[in-house]
């Protein structure tokens, strides 16, 4: 790759808008793995960790292009394996603990309809990197999203327990997604000369779907209002942030370069 | 796990366009929707397919197994049932 993408005007705040939404691609994934020989029945097993698997994917074609973009050498296992907590810069809601299988559908319908309207608009924006990865990555998550609001339809009217186990899982999800709406100025900087979507559409199209969701659902939460203050974006991320990336990048960093 | 709560379902996948459903195995799931997906998961994840077909494992009927022998095996003795039994006149190309 050559270097010419660094001289473009828009960066260095493109790679790192894509650098965020690896990091939640990355981190999403990771959290997801922790399913593995765990789900309800081994049908689930598979489909949690297809979905987690497509979000590595994303991870790795996007920690690529950054890579690549700002010049510094960096791998994507570098950018993967080798950042500090502070350094990963995705939302707090990917990295959320799963929960139980009732808090991990709730999860799924939530970050799924975010990604359909996010990776959708990337899909029709004139900048390539966003056009090329949105239109493949939004087909994905369109599935994810099918099979969440499958098991949530099936969760909410199946027995009063898997009912309440759905219920409290929106409600520990809930605090947590106001950080999607917010819109600080990397995001209006680069939306203002077109690189990337307006977020606050993108936003406002994201809740009317969840909203129209949860009552679909028989449920009710209170509005989404974007937090003040820093939050996973500025690095800024839960405590069990800590074991997740632990976990990680323990084997890179014991042996460094290995290769099997 | 001893007991199942769920029914099982068979599944078949068509490979191609033009080829027919093949079965490739089952699965537990609470309704027909879920058995689709639980499907696609599970058995067209490396591109194996491009339809789905799920049917209750009890809404098939099958041939008993004990009995083969008169079902199946008396057809081995019949060799002239089998269309090479015929002769292709001489001069037509096939």
């Amino acid at each position: 790759m050559n270097a010419a993408p660094t001289t473009l005007p828009t960066e260095p705040a493109l790679t790192s808008y894509l650098l965020r939404h690896a990091d939640d691609s990355l981190v999403h994934g990771q959290r997801l793995c922790e399913w593995v020989a765990r789900a309800p029945r081994i049908e689930d097993d598979v489909a949690l960790l297809n979905i987690a698997l497509d979000h590595i994917g994303h991870a790795r074609t996007l920690l690529t292009t950054v890579g690549e973009r700002e010049g510094r050498g960096r791998s994507e296992d570098d950018l993967a394996f080798g950042r500090s907590e502070m350094e990963f810069s995705n939302a707090r809601v990917f990295e959320l603990p799963n929960g139980d299988f009732g808090q991990t559908v709730a999860k799924l319908v939530c970050i799924a309809l975010w990604e359909t309207e996010l990776f959708g608009a990337w899909a029709a924006s004139d900048e390539a990197v966003l056009a090329e990865f949105g239109s493949g990555a939004e087909r994905e998550c369109r599935y994810h999203l099918k099979y969440a609001t499958t098991w949530a339809a099936r969760l909410a009217g199946g027995t009063q327990e898997s009912a309440e186990r759905l219920e409290k899982g929106f409600a520990a999800v809930w605090p947590h997604l106001g950080e999607l709406l917010v819109i600080d100025s990397l995001v209006t900087d680069l939306a203002d000369v077109g690189v990337i979507p307006d977020h606050a559409r993108v936003g406002a199209a994201w809740t009317a779907r969840l909203y129209a969701e949860l009552a679909g659902l028989g449920l009710a939460l209170p509005e989404l209002v974007a937090p003040a203050g820093p939050q996973g974006r500025q690095g800024n991320h839960l405590e069990s942030f800590t074991s997740l990336l632990a976990e990680m990048q323990y084997l890179h960093r014991a042996h460094p370069g290995a290769t099997w | 796990m001893s007991t199942y709560t769920e029914p099982l379902w068979e599944v078949f996948v068509r490979p191609a366009r033009g080829l027919s459903h093949m079965h490739v195995g089952s699965l537990r799931a609470s309704d027909a929707e879920m058995a689709v997906l639980s499907a696609r998961d599970l058995y067209t994840r490396r591109s194996e397919g491009v339809s789905i077909w799920a049917v209750r494992s009890t809404d098939i009927a099958s041939s008993d197994p004990a009995e083969r022998g008169e079902f199946f095996e008396t057809a081995a003795t019949k060799p002239y049932r089998h269309a090479s039994h015929y002769h292709v006149p001489d001069g037509l190309n096939l």
